[in-house]
């Protein structure tokens, strides 16, 4: 049920924001929005199904956490 | 690209704005936490490094006026070093810092305010809100502060005149306790909220009608403005709530509001006062969003970023559900992996852009 | 057509949003909760949870209407491990859910203070449906649930006599002190002040007072009464101070607006002064090394009542009456200290926090053993006190008297 409305709400973004693009002509435009509205609508689909997603943070932890230890370590 | 223009003093409302952000709601806590009554002095110390960050900041942007960060750095590495740098900043902009003050705004209202209700509507009210001002352009957003600042000022100062009848002066003795090293700590941790994210605001000075010294001034001046409100709110909270109660609070400034009580007349208005940090917060969100969309948009040579912001939209409400899974890793993160994640943003790039920019002029000459 | 479609729909989302449905929470749905109080059986695990519910039929209904012969509140009562899950096991009683923003009193019972208060306060702070504005107080040989239970005279909800006799008591009275939690809370943390809280008992005949009968009596059979001050030493309750050491504790506070209090007149019998102002301030002094407590007060009174034969025209009389009653605010705040110092070794009036302002240095020294060092310090209390005015009259009917009858004396 989420999923689809997840879908819906694509739908109507893309019904908003295609038919200016294309009267318009902007053929770069309407690829760039295509492919952000793919990966937005997957990654909503994603969440709607349940789907663990990993954590953006993940990544970043990996990196700083050594550089945040450091510094506690000088600070304490 | 936007063609939108802002004058000075709304760049000034904006700037102050994104500085109290969502440092306001829990820069209290955090600093009574750490140097009890002595919260007050990290705030100077990071109000004056915050000034000379923005001054540093706009030196940047002086280097080649009329050009927004990502410009700046394509002009300083060329196209191909230059946008993994820009999609860096992206990440940090759009994911991390919309991301996590959208997160603020919905913990702080699930906690206080309205526990039952799933965080996620609070997400989406605010990101509608956030798509629609931001397709109607930097020039609409910086009108609807203009027009909101002279109520948000009026709140604010009534906020400090309601509950200043219940300061005991005792609560902020002995003064300069302290040692060094917490302060820093502090001090670093004020900046990393309200001094290193102002890089992003070098997105939205080209488009400002201001120039040099003026355009210098104003940033500044918003930028003090800001400071000082939050400085005025950590004394307050330290002053009426004592340190153990502001270090204990989740959301310090809004356990404030709910201690007014004038006359047992005026009371219970907690929640007209968090109308004060929904609109910091909404504009410190949009500014980061802004930012990330045009600068996405700058990046892949679009000239409308318009068409980015509903699939953003649909992005950060992922994102701003996935940042943090629960209130305590919230406040961990922030103390800890946010500093140097923005310090690396903020401070590190930063001087290597002016070195690039030094080196290249050396070598032109 | 696009556009006015698409605002349409958004606003239709917005609106079906920002009415905070979600959470609605509707008159008739709620309880009203005007005090809770806490009770433990010495050595039993579970904690007694009562909530006094206030009937808002009978509270609104004026004369007539719905709600005749029920009384004004109703207290539930059940037992719990944890005061949370007591406060939503009471669905099970209640027809209603508790909704406790305006919750006006915190009633702990003296087993419960004795075995410490810590276990329980917490949920009083963190749910976001308490207000930091309601007063904790203890009882004092009585049930807390016993005082929730008590009908009371002129004021319909007994949460709400509770609540303004104790403002009332502390504003022209002085031995009662209103303690918030948040007050609670500060001084269970700090190392150099000890929480107090005030007591409150049951006077009379208590299961008399729980009938409505009891209000139909002119005279009625119980009454609920602030008596004198708890002592914690941590988070649990060691002692009292009586009337008069608990008035020397708000003294010391400066927590005495108004008072009223005798003074031994030159020869013999009273005067009743009223005190009209007072402001206390206390500081550490260092001496080799040690420190010292000094405490100022400085007060100005009104002569209120006449109970002896003085002569009030004279200002000497008033000097005297002066150095008199500084000697006995004196006295009782000495009494005060003495009794926390030595019998109690608690720093109720946060001496401890004194000297930290003081001397941060020297605090940092001993605040790990100043349980041991409080009994020690010194106490130095010094009193200024002005009488200004002596009432709507000069000299009482006792010196004219007096002054009539010498007079007759001298003609005859």
């Amino acid at each position: 049920m989420a999923a689809f409305t997840v879908l819906a709400a694509a739908l109507a973004v893309a019904w908003i924001e295609v038919p200016s693009l294309r009267k318009r002509k902007r053929r770069k435009e309407l690829w760039v929005f295509a492919f952000f509205l793919c990966v937005a609508t997957g990654l909503n689909v994603l969440k709607a199904l349940d789907v663990e997603i990993p954590n953006l943070f993940q990544p970043i932890n990996a990196v700083y956490k050594p550089v945040s230890d450091l510094i506690e370590g000088m600070l304490k | 690209m936007d063609n939108g223009k802002i004058s000075g003093h709304q760049l000034m409302i904006l700037t102050m704005l994104f500085t109290m952000g969502s440092s306001i709601l829990v820069v209290p806590s955090g600093l009574a936490g750490t140097v009890q009554q002595d919260a007050w002095l990290p705030v100077v110390v990071g109000i004056v490094v915050t000034l000379a960050l923005s001054w540093f900041y706009l030196y940047i942007g002086s280097l080649y006026p009329d050009r927004t960060l990502v410009e700046i750095i394509e002009k300083l590495f060329g196209r191909w070093v230059g946008a993994p740098i820009t999609l860096l900043f992206i990440v940090v902009a759009f994911c991390v810092g919309s991301g996590s003050c959208l997160y603020y705004l919905g913990d702080f209202m699930t906690t206080q305010i309205m526990p039952e209700t799933p965080i996620q509507y609070f997400h989406l009210l605010y990101i509608l809100l956030l798509i629609q001002g931001t397709r109607l352009g930097l020039e609409t957003l910086a009108r609807s502060a203009e027009i909101l600042f002279p109520f948000f000022l009026l709140l604010v100062i009534a906020f400090i005149i309601f509950v200043s009848p219940q300061i005991e002066t005792d609560r902020l003795q002995p003064m300069l306790e302290a040692e060094f090293k917490p302060i820093l700590q502090s001090t670093l941790s004020y900046v990393s909220f309200s001094g290193f994210p102002l890089i992003f605001m070098l997105m939205l000075t080209p488009a400002c009608t201001d120039r040099g010294k003026r355009l210098q001034k104003k940033f500044l001046l918003g930028n003090l403005i800001g400071g000082l409100l939050i400085l005025i709110t950590t004394i307050l909270c330290v002053l009426v709530l004592g340190v153990d109660a502001t270090s204990r609070s989740m959301y310090p400034n809004y356990a404030l509001a709910r201690k007014i009580n004038l006359f047992n007349f005026i009371n219970r208005i907690e929640v007209i006062m968090a109308i004060i940090w929904f609109v910091s917060l909404f504009f410190k969100i949009v500014v980061y969003f802004y930012a990330g969309v045009l600068a996405m948009a700058q990046l892949l040579r679009i000239e409308n970023y318009r068409v980015l912001t509903f699939p953003f939209g649909m992005m950060l409400y992922v994102l701003s559900l996935m940042v943090y899974p629960d209130s305590s890793f919230m406040r961990h993160w922030d103390s800890t992996i946010w500093v140097p994640l923005i310090a690396t943003f903020g401070l590190v790039f930063p001087l290597l852009f002016v070195a690039v920019a030094i080196g290249k002029k050396f070598l032109t000459r | 057509m696009k556009r006015t479609f698409l605002l349409v729909l958004t606003m239709l989302l917005v609106v079906l949003m920002i009415t905070g449905c979600w959470n609605r929470r509707e008159l008739n749905e709620l309880s009203i909760v005007g005090a809770i109080g806490i009770d433990k059986e010495p050595g039993a695990d579970q904690y007694m949870f009562s909530v006094q519910v206030i009937n808002q039929g009978v509270i609104s209904s004026k004369g007539g209407g719905e709600g005749i012969g029920q009384a004004s509140v109703t207290t539930f009562e059940m037992e719990t491990s944890s005061m949370f899950e007591g406060m939503r096991r009471l669905t099970t009683v209640s027809p209603r859910k508790l909704y406790l923003a305006h919750m006006r009193m915190l009633i702990l019972s003296e087993e419960v203070a004795k075995e410490g208060v810590g276990p329980i306060l917490d949920l009083f702070s963190r749910d976001h449906e308490y207000r930091p504005d309601f007063y904790v107080i203890v009882t004092k040989d009585t049930k807390a649930g016993d005082v929730l239970k008590q009908f009371t005279q002129i004021e319909k909800v007994p949460a709400n006599k509770l609540f303004s006799s104790l403002e009332m008591s502390e504003k022209h009275w002085a031995p009662t002190v209103a303690v918030r939690l948040d007050e609670v809370e500060a001084s269970l943390v700090s190392l150099g002040k000890q929480p107090v809280l005030t007591g409150v008992m049951v006077r009379g005949d208590e299961r008399a007072g729980e009938s409505e009968k009891a209000l139909q009596r002119l005279e009625p059979p119980a009454y609920v009464v602030y008596t004198g001050i708890g002592v914690f030493r941590g988070d649990k309750l060691v002692g009292w101070l009586n009337e008069e050491e608990s008035k020397g504790y708000n003294y010391i506070a400066d927590n005495v607006k108004s008072t009223v209090g005798p003074l031994a007149c030159p020869q013999k019998g009273e005067v009743i002064l009223e005190m009209i102002r007072s402001s206390s301030n206390v500081q550490a002094k260092f001496q080799n090394g040690k420190p010292q407590i000094q405490i100022k007060i400085k007060a100005e009174g009104n002569v209120g009542e006449v109970l002896c034969d003085v002569d009030l025209q004279d200002p000497k009389t008033i000097e005297k009456l002066e150095r008199n009653g500084e000697q006995r605010i004196k006295q009782i705040i000495q009494r005060a200290v003495d009794k926390a110092q030595h019998q109690y070794r608690s720093d109720i009036f946060g001496f401890g926090e004194v000297i930290h302002r003081e001397d941060a240095k020297y605090w940092k020294k001993i605040q790990g053993e100043w349980d041991e060092v409080f009994p020690h310090v010194p106490v130095v209390v010094d009193v200024d006190l002005q009488i200004r005015r002596t009432g709507t009259k000069v000299n009482s009917y006792l010196t004219e008297m007096r002054k009539a009858r010498e007079k007759a004396k001298e003609q005859k």
